[in-house]
């Protein structure tokens, strides 16, 4: 029942997304227009794509730092990735995709120096130091970011946050593309280690006598959890809450199981973004809302009640 | 201009740079960090005035207050009814069959709406913008609706000639002025700001338009 309501919230949030836009396109006319076969679909499927992976990420962090607070964005990525972003307009590297290949990097970067910070105690990964030393990365790569935007003149740079702040607006069928053939992989290995996680809440301790290799699956997760939250940053900047909310939103319905959990991140984060994207392109239309602050408009309010209710049962 | 010396960033300026200098008169654009910035030198017995200088409109009145300030009220009393005389020229044509969307930022894209002096230049050229709608001077737009309007052409701030990186990518060659590569390229010198030469930047854009 759990499912079937929640796939049929996603085939709703996916059709609503292609049905309706701040351009006037009748019904009969949908399947023959250029504004939805090449802006809309693809923008509705990003949409849902980023929304997914972020859902993924959130609840395969969360369950490995063994902290409610964490978000993909935690541990430094959007710090780096700014920068990427910034260094990319301050060095007039100029190309179509400059500005996402150079955020990847900068995710990437930050995402290499924290993994290594967390290795630092020896061969295991501390998920403490991961935390601290990511939020560390991250504030460090975000004041390089403000002093390069406060020193150069260019207002270019100041646009650089537009686009870091978040949004679809980029969306088009190479992204979508880009996007479905990069993330199998990571996804996968996330769900593969899905038995691991539920024994890493019982403590790494207890995890590692009931057969768990602990360090492996640490390992796995984050690389893989990050990985996702590096391509999200790259095609959409920074959407919050996302990644945040919908895994506590999944796990109060599904519980505590990864096998169930990540699918339902997934489709709930996809369905989640989907739906808040195209509020964001309607509500205040010929205008535009920034995604980011839609997620959390929605979001915090679901969020809120579920934690009465969680709370009071 | 070349032996001028900076004082630091336009907003705002470095205030202690500027008062060092002990100039006679400060002059500011009005806006918020530069509001701060003109107490502190006022307070410090430094004259600092706040121009307004959004649309067309203000250029008289900045005008003639820059010249009571500096005692050429005659020199400005010319150039301002010349820069007022500009809006009260009659548009071309009164019902513009040429349009345009001024695109600031490509990802998000943010035009130019009726609240800008771009608006202004563009309808002074015989230009309809399609988002003359909007009254906010810049505000964010999804891409189907840049589509949707259609316009013949897209004006960026640009100091080169070749078209901007956002022509190459795949979801703006939806819009059909990216498409044929029908940009208007603005000098910033020009374009990016009202002032004294935005009869000759009117020229300019119709000039371009009648290419």
């Amino acid at each position: 029942m759990k499912w079937a309501l929640l796939i049929v919230a996603t085939v709703l949030a996916l059709t609503a997304s292609v049905v309706f836009g701040p351009a006037a396109v009748s019904l009969g006319e949908l399947l023959h227009s250029d504004i939805v076969w090449n802006l809309r679909v693809p923008r509705a499927l990003l949409a849902f794509l980023v929304g997914g992976l972020l859902g993924v990420a959130g609840a395969g962090l969360q369950a490995l730092v063994r902290n409610p607070l964490a978000d993909p964005f935690l541990l430094g990525l959007s710090g780096g990735a700014g920068l990427g972003a910034v260094l990319a307009i301050a060095l007039h590297l100029s190309g179509p995709w400059a500005l996402p290949i150079a955020a990847f990097a900068g995710a990437l970067a930050a995402l290499g120096l924290v993994y290594r910070l967390g290795l630092i105690a020896g061969a295991a990964l501390d998920p403490r130091i991961l935390l601290l030393g990511g939020v560390a990365i991250g504030a460090f790569a975000a004041a390089i970011t403000t002093a390069i935007v406060s020193l150069a003149d260019a207002a270019e740079l100041r646009n650089a946050f537009l686009w870091l702040w978040g949004g679809l607006s980029g969306a088009s069928w190479d992204t979508v593309l880009l996007v479905a053939l990069y993330a199998p992989i990571p996804l996968l290995v996330l769900l593969a280690a899905a038995r691991p996680l539920d024994l890493l809440a019982l403590g790494e301790e207890s995890a590692g006598y009931l057969g768990a290799d602990i360090e492996a699956v640490k390992r796995r997760v984050y690389l893989a959890a990050s990985l996702l939250t590096a391509v999200a940053v790259a095609v959409s900047g920074v959407i919050g809450f996302v990644g945040l909310v919908v895994p506590h939103i999944a796990r109060l319905t599904w519980g505590h199981r990864h096998r169930a959990l990540l699918p339902a991140a997934f489709l709930g984060g996809g369905a989640l973004l989907a739906v808040a994207d195209t509020l964001a392109r309607t509500v205040v239309a010929p205008r535009e809302l920034p995604v980011g602050v839609v997620t959390a408009l929605i979001g915090v309010p679901v969020f809120t009640l579920l934690l009465r209710r969680w709370s009071i049962g | 201009m070349l032996d001028v010396p900076s004082v630091g960033d336009g907003m705002p300026p470095n205030v202690e740079t500027v008062a060092a200098r002990r100039p006679d008169l400060v002059v500011l654009y009005n806006s918020g960090p530069n509001v701060t910035a003109a107490k502190q030198l006022e307070r410090i017995g430094i004259r600092t005035v706040l121009l307004d200088l959004n649309r067309l409109e203000d250029l008289g009145p900045a005008t003639r207050m820059l010249g009571r300030l500096t005692g050429r009220q005659e020199q400005a009393e010319s150039l301002a009814s010349a820069m007022e005389s500009l809006l009260h020229q009659p548009p071309p044509t009164s019902t513009p069959s040429t349009t345009l969307a001024f695109v600031v930022w490509d990802n998000p894209p943010i035009i130019i709406g009726h609240g800008s002096y771009l608006d202004q230049l563009a309808t002074q050229a015989g230009a309809r913008n399609v988002f003359g709608d909007v009254a906010a001077p810049s505000a964010q737009v999804s891409l189907e609706t840049i589509v949707a309007r259609d316009p013949q052409w897209i004006a960026v701030l640009a100091d080169s000639a070749a078209p901007p990186a956002f022509a190459k990518r795949r979801e703006w060659r939806a819009v059909r002025a990216v498409r044929e590569n029908h940009f208007l390229l603005l000098p910033g010198s020009l374009f990016g700001r009202p002032g004294p030469r935005s009869g000759q930047a009117i020229a300019q854009l119709r000039a371009m338009l009648a290419r």
